[in-house]
């Protein structure tokens, strides 16, 4: 707990972004490759909370709130039946991931889609896009949700009505990401076998660097979409090496042992065990600790993230 | 009837008696029981069934049997074996070299009948040899290219078989001759189908990811029309063919249907996995029965490729191949479990116990079915024959791809309440002792974390 909490008024509802004058000036030493940050500092100098910090305090919000609880679970739940009624038939291992967070999650609508209608077939795109959108509908509403409670004063409805504000934002997260996998797809097979798994492993946590932001971003500062989009990856870009590290974790947990993990995992069936179902609603709190861990970062670090892009350095 | 009418019917049994006795019909004479590799056999033994007899040998696996009259026939490593089809004793054995197992073929030709199968000798290579069923003595043998692994197709009196090259040889069966040879892209490792006057090979090359269907006139060898998927190709199943169609099964996970002597493709269905290599589709009017590498079975619309049903086994179909006895389709699985699918519905009516060795290719009788069991240690290899158990019992369990509402939902509500009893009640006591993080109101940041 922190020795130092300041006991501030009690806050809830729609927060005004920060104006250019209430956002700290970047210090002058952050004048580094905006790309390139985490590579030129230590940690020591940033302003990214600790990774077990970050994740502890994700963990917490996500558990200690029924609402954010019960929505990834019946999320995960109506999200399979309707899978099942287009006509998946599983392995029951994507339950793991229904809840990932983008680009994770966006890789498994991909691959659910070319599960039930086949590869290259246009029925499969549609169905991924529809996946893609409900899971955007389904990221902003609980990231508002996330947000409400990591402000100190939760409000369901306060939550969904900021939250579904940031719809646009996270359908472009999950473009995004979509045309990412599929770039990676036809890049990657000509750097051979083993270089192409690890390179899409790769390609996932460099969005997740990148954009693991934009759902807190867009809630608390109500920007545009291109603007958000910029201040998540400005925020990426800043000194320190936590966040890429908290990206990769991420990629490193949700994509291979998660799903290998799954009782049964390999089955193919439509009415999961009762361990296989136990095992996916642990795996959703885990993707929506890691989503409020990622929340609570940025809302750590919001003050700090320059406006404009930051000069390159000579 | 007038006396002299019935004596000349009594005379011709008499004569004819001992030919018949000695030439009795071919009753799932190759590879899925035809030159097109159909799998039916419509008066087939009915599930259940019950082990009627097993028959091993020594020092490795034995190749799908073949069924003539009351004699079962099967390759073995170094010894081809004639086997009782009631008891399963063996009545003869013939010598054989060695090489890869492959299926044999039994064919009709010049009123005797011709066992015809791969031999391989170290220095010599490899042979395509007929052997004379009525006097049990080797008539023929006609020298391949390489090593072969396709089996043997015979129709009429030809006899079909590819080897690892890609080379297709078409064979007198009565001497041995050459009738024509042509070329596939690469390995064969199913025995072509023939139907329609048309020869289909499935090939694949390794080298170059390519896989074919290749079309051959049956007369003269010459290319009718091949079809190659577009993906990278490792896999492409035995075709099967029937009706004016050849069916196969792709990389792609499709199964497609093509019209035999024009190759325009009339459908493609698609299924959870890809296709084991020596394995086909079974065909009877109207249906398409075929297993994926992943345990399931798929009844497709031979018209139209609709999926009638499916039955997902969540177990490995490695060297089976779907076939329809009766009322029931059969299928063998990697864990030594010959299992039966009641032909309308899918569902599963019967499975025998596990074994240690996968089911390979499926014989039918009217009696029995012989399965050939292929030992995954190499201990245990050989043939298992079931018979009809009219006082065993049927079960019907649907494939666990079909919803089973209380199931479903029980099961889910019961998961819901555990964890989210369980993470909730720790936590939120944790939360309140910790409070909520200490930017509340903070655009100066992050008090709580300055570490």
């Amino acid at each position: 707990m922190s020795k130092k909490r300041r006991k501030g008024k009690a806050r809830s509802g729609y927060r005004s972004p920060p104006s250019a004058r209430e956002v700290r000036a970047a210090p002058a030493d952050s004048e580094v490759p905006p790309l390139l940050g985490w590579l030129s500092r230590g940690s020591g100098d940033s302003g990214w909370p600790s990774i077990p910090r970050s994740l502890a305090r994700g963990a917490l919000t996500v558990g200690s709130s029924p609402a954010l609880l019960l929505v990834p679970f019946l999320f995960v739940f109506a999200a399979w039946v309707a899978l099942v009624t287009l006509g998946l038939e599983g392995p029951v291992l994507l339950l793991a991931n229904m809840a990932a967070v983008p680009p994770v999650g966006t890789f498994f609508d991909l691959a659910i889609g070319e599960s039930i209608f086949g590869q290259a077939s246009l029925v499969a795109l549609t169905v991924t896009a529809g996946l893609i959108i409900a899971r955007s509908a389904f990221f902003a509403v609980v990231s508002g949700l996330i947000v409400e409670a990591l402000e100190g004063a939760p409000s369901a409805s306060a939550g969904l009505r900021r939250g579904s504000r940031a719809i646009p934002a996270l359908l472009a997260v999950n473009v995004i990401s979509f045309s990412a996998i599929l770039a990676s797809r036809l890049i990657l097979p000509l750097l051979g076998p083993q270089f192409a798994f690890l390179g899409s492993i790769l390609v996932l946590a460099a969005v997740v660097y990148y954009l693991a932001a934009v759902p807190a971003a867009a809630i608390r500062e109500g920007r545009g979409v291109q603007e958000t989009l910029r201040r998540s990856a400005r925020a990426a870009a800043m000194p320190g090496s936590r966040h890429l590290i908290l990206s990769v974790i991420y990629v490193f947990v949700a994509y291979p042992p998660l799903i290998l993990f799954t009782p049964h995992s390999n089955e193919l069936s439509v009415n999961p065990f009762l361990a296989t179902w136990i095992y996916a609603l642990v795996a959703a709190f885990i993707h929506m600790s890691f989503l409020a861990a990622f929340c609570y970062r940025w809302m750590a670090i919001e003050p700090e993230v320059p406006a404009q892009p930051v000069p390159r350095r000579r | 009837m007038p006396f002299a009418a019935l004596v000349a019917v009594a005379l011709v049994v008499v004569i004819a008696w001992p030919v018949q006795a000695q030439q009795a019909a071919p009753v799932w004479s190759q590879f899925q029981g035809g030159p097109g590799h159909a799998g039916v056999l419509k008066d087939g033994p009915e599930p259940p069934y019950r082990p009627a007899w097993t028959f091993r040998v020594l020092g490795g696996a034995l190749s799908g049997a073949v069924i003539v009259g009351d004699l079962v026939i099967s390759v073995g490593r170094s010894a081809v074996y004639g086997i009782d089809l009631a008891t399963g004793e063996r009545r003869w054995q013939l010598v054989r070299n060695g090489g890869p197992i492959s299926m044999p073929a039994v064919g009709v030709t010049a009123n005797r009948q011709v066992l015809a199968f791969v031999d391989e000798a170290e220095g010599v290579g490899a042979s395509l040899v007929g052997v004379d069923l009525t006097h049990m003595r080797e008539v023929w043998r006609t020298p391949l290219e390489t090593t072969s692994r396709s089996g043997v197709t015979v129709d009429g009196a030809t006899a079909f078989i590819a080897d690892d090259d890609g080379n297709i040889y078409a064979v007198n069966l009565a001497t041995g001759a050459l009738r024509w040879t042509a070329k596939a892209i690469g390995e064969v490792l199913a025995p072509p189908a023939v139907s329609d006057g048309i020869v289909h090979v499935s090939a694949i090359d390794s080298d170059s990811l390519r896989g074919q269907l290749l079309a051959l006139d049956v007369g003269t060898g010459r290319k009718a029309w091949e079809f190659s998927p577009q993906v990278g190709v490792t896999t492409v199943s035995g075709p099967s063919a029937g009706d004016g169609s050849v069916v196969a099964g792709f990389e792609d996970r499709m199964v497609r249907s093509f019209v035999a002597d024009g190759g325009e493709e009339r459908w493609g269905a698609l299924t959870i996995s890809v296709f084991p290599p020596a394995t086909a589709p079974a065909i009877q009017p109207g249906i398409v029965f075929v297993a994926d590498f992943r345990g399931g079975l798929y009844r497709l619309n031979s018209r139209t490729g609709h999926r009638d049903w499916d039955h997902q086994n969540n177990d490995l179909v490695v060297r089976s191949s779907p076939v329809v006895s009766g009322g029931a389709v059969l299928l063998g699985l990697e864990d030594g479990r010959l299992v039966a699918f009641d032909i309308s519905s899918g569902d599963l009516v019967w499975q025998g116990a596990p074994s240690p060795g996968s089911i390979g290719p499926i014989a039918l009788s009217a009696d029995v079915v012989v399965a050939a069991v292929a030992a995954k240690g190499g201990s245990r290899a050989g043939l298992v024959a079931f018979e009809h158990d009219p006082e065993g019992t049927l079960v019907r369990v649907p494939s666990p791809t079909e919803v089973d509402p209380a199931r479903l939902f029980g099961n889910y509500a019961i998961a819901l309440v555990v964890t989210t009893l369980v993470l909730f009640v720790p936590l939120r006591l944790l939360a309140r002792r910790l409070g909520p993080p200490a930017f509340a109101g903070g655009e100066e940041g992050t008090e709580e974390d300055t570490e």
